[in-house]
């Protein structure tokens, strides 16, 4: 599976971890791992760690899962992206809308 | 055997039934395609892309890339310059570029700067978009008058200043989120103030330029972007010169980047007036006088430029004169509102250093400004067929040593202290109030001039 997802014991926080190529490939696998989950989890974990390469439709992917999860209220945090990653994240200033470290 | 044979020729009919509706809806999506084009590059195609100081390289399906190159003079005479890259390819990708270009071509005719317009393009492209798509864009304003170059940079490459005199090369980089995506309240349109003289270059390109994949999966990358910067000794060939390295790494030619070159250079003539007027000309306000005081609280936020110019160019006597009356109200408004209200010293813009301390400065006053006025009085008077506007613009602040300023020479050379002898320049009978709290400017029409 290049999306894989699991939601901590109490329900409160969900971790999807993307491996490859984030792009629009895997828009439909990105979207099933959060869009049938009830209750929501208050927080939301978007694990690079084994992602080589993001487009700007995954950039896309993650607006859509942040209005998803609430827009400006939401909690989503972006872990463990590589250098280059972190460049095109950078580049798009994400940093304003999400919690990447 | 018979069934065998039968089954086989139903099998060639399927194909060859597919096959023909494959060509059909082939047909159909690139004459859609065609037409599409046809109706955009009558929207887009119309500003000054083709003007002398400005170089580019496109693809004719550009737009299908999703990518945006737009050009436009002010009113006053600087130049507007858009490179956008929206999200996608195809027509989702295309078909946010329309009201785009709408708004960059109306708003610039009009005289509004950088902030208003990408404020309605921010919040156009949120209302019509979907979440999942946005807008990577560089909106600049050249402006070879003031020897600056003001930029806005959301989501885009590293562009490139390159001034001539010092060879210093000076990165734009992105300071903003996408366009299309941050509601109307929280959007940012801070922008960047630079000096650029005559001469001095600006690069933009997309980012398929950088992420052009060469052997080995490597990407072409900015170090070896600015090694060709570093190795251009013609700025005319620059464009070519990248194109070149990107197919020598490639092994092909790219069709689907997107660069631009533009140089700051005086316009021969100032922006022709490119409002559409929908009257018939028959009605024209000819004898009417108007006084506006724009307070504190209104100078912070709102633009009070491109609402004048409107007003005055009902009166048909001055269209002609549109550009050289927006540049002159553009400077004194500015310099009322800078030096006056906000009391900046335009020493402070003897260098580049000194340049964006000013305009942060700029930034920080207005931002807490309290107390304070500029006014604007509007004068229009016929004189037989002929007449004559008066422009006075009041600032509270607390004027300066007109002797001292009048009796120095008409140097258009200085970064600092433009603004008056550009008005001295544009407008000969301007003058000021002893006191500098004050200036007046005149302009006729119907051979009175």
């Amino acid at each position: 599976m290049a999306v894989t997802s699991e939601v901590s014991a109490d329900g409160s926080k969900l971790t999807i971890a993307i491996k490859g190529r984030f792009d629009f490939a895997k828009h439909q696998e990105f979207r099933d791992a959060y869009e049938e989950l009830s209750p929501a989890p208050a927080c939301v974990v978007v694990d690079l760690k084994d992602a080589t390469y993001l487009d700007s439709s995954a950039l896309g992917m993650l607006l859509l899962l942040r209005e998803h999860a609430g827009g400006d209220d939401s909690d989503i945090r972006v872990v463990n992206s590589s250098p280059d990653v972190r460049k095109i994240l950078g580049v798009s200033n994400f940093d304003k809308l999400f919690d990447i470290n | 055997m018979s069934g065998s044979i039968q089954r086989l020729r139903r099998l060639q009919q399927t194909i060859v039934q597919q096959r023909d509706q494959i060509a059909r809806h082939n047909d159909y999506l690139l004459n859609e395609q065609r037409v599409a084009k046809a109706v955009f590059d009558r929207v887009a195609h119309s500003g000054c892309l083709n003007a002398p100081n400005i170089r580019y390289l496109q693809s004719p399906y550009a737009l299908f890339n999703g990518d945006l190159l737009l050009a436009a003079y002010t009113p006053s005479g600087d130049t507007h310059l858009l490179l956008a890259d929206f999200t996608g390819h195809g027509l989702p990708a295309a078909i946010g570029a329309m009201p785009l270009a709408e708004v960059f071509y109306s708003m610039t005719a009009k005289g509004y700067g950088l902030a208003e317009i990408l404020r309605e393009m921010n919040a156009k492209l949120k209302r019509i978009l979907p979440v999942d798509m946005f807008c990577c864009a560089v909106l600049l304003c050249v402006s070879a008058q003031r020897r600056c170059v003001e930029v806005w940079n959301g989501g885009m490459p590293d562009g490139y200043l390159q001034a001539a005199l010092s060879g210093e090369r000076t990165a734009l980089t992105s300071q903003h989120l996408p366009l299309g995506v941050l509601r109307a309240e929280v959007f940012d349109h801070a922008t960047q103030v630079m000096p650029m003289l005559p001469g001095d270059q600006l690069f933009l390109l997309t980012d398929g330029v950088i992420d052009t994949c060469g052997p080995d999966q490597q990407l072409f990358g900015v170090e070896r972007l600015e090694r060709v910067l570093d190795a251009n000794r013609h700025p005319l060939q620059l464009i070519a010169e990248v194109e070149q390295a990107l197919r020598d790494f490639q092994g092909q030619a790219r069709d689907d980047v997107s660069m631009v070159q533009i140089t700051s250079q005086l316009p021969a003539f100032l922006g022709v007036p490119a409002i559409v007027y929908s009257d018939s000309g028959q009605c024209s306000p000819r004898d009417w006088s108007a006084s506006f005081e724009f307070r504190a609280s209104t100078l912070r936020q709102f633009n009070p430029l491109p609402f004048l110019l409107q007003l005055l160019m009902e009166v048909h006597g001055l269209r002609a004169q549109g550009p050289v009356i927006h540049a002159v109200l553009a400077e004194l408004y500015s310099n009322a509102l800078e030096h006056g209200v906000l009391g900046l010293d335009s020493r402070l813009k003897r260098d580049t250093g000194g340049f964006a301390h000013y305009y942060q400065q700029r930034k920080e006053r207005l931002a807490t400004l309290k107390y304070g006025f500029v006014r604007v009085s509007l004068q229009v008077e016929p004189i037989g067929e002929s007449g004559r506007l008066l422009i006075q613009v009041e600032d509270s602040g607390a004027g300066f040593d007109v002797a001292r300023v009048m009796a120095r020479p008409l140097d258009l050379d200085r970064l600092s202290g433009r603004g008056v002898s550009l008005v001295r320049q544009l407008c000969p009978a301007a003058r000021w109030a002893p006191d500098g709290r004050s200036a007046t400017v005149e302009f006729s029409w119907g051979g009175l001039a």
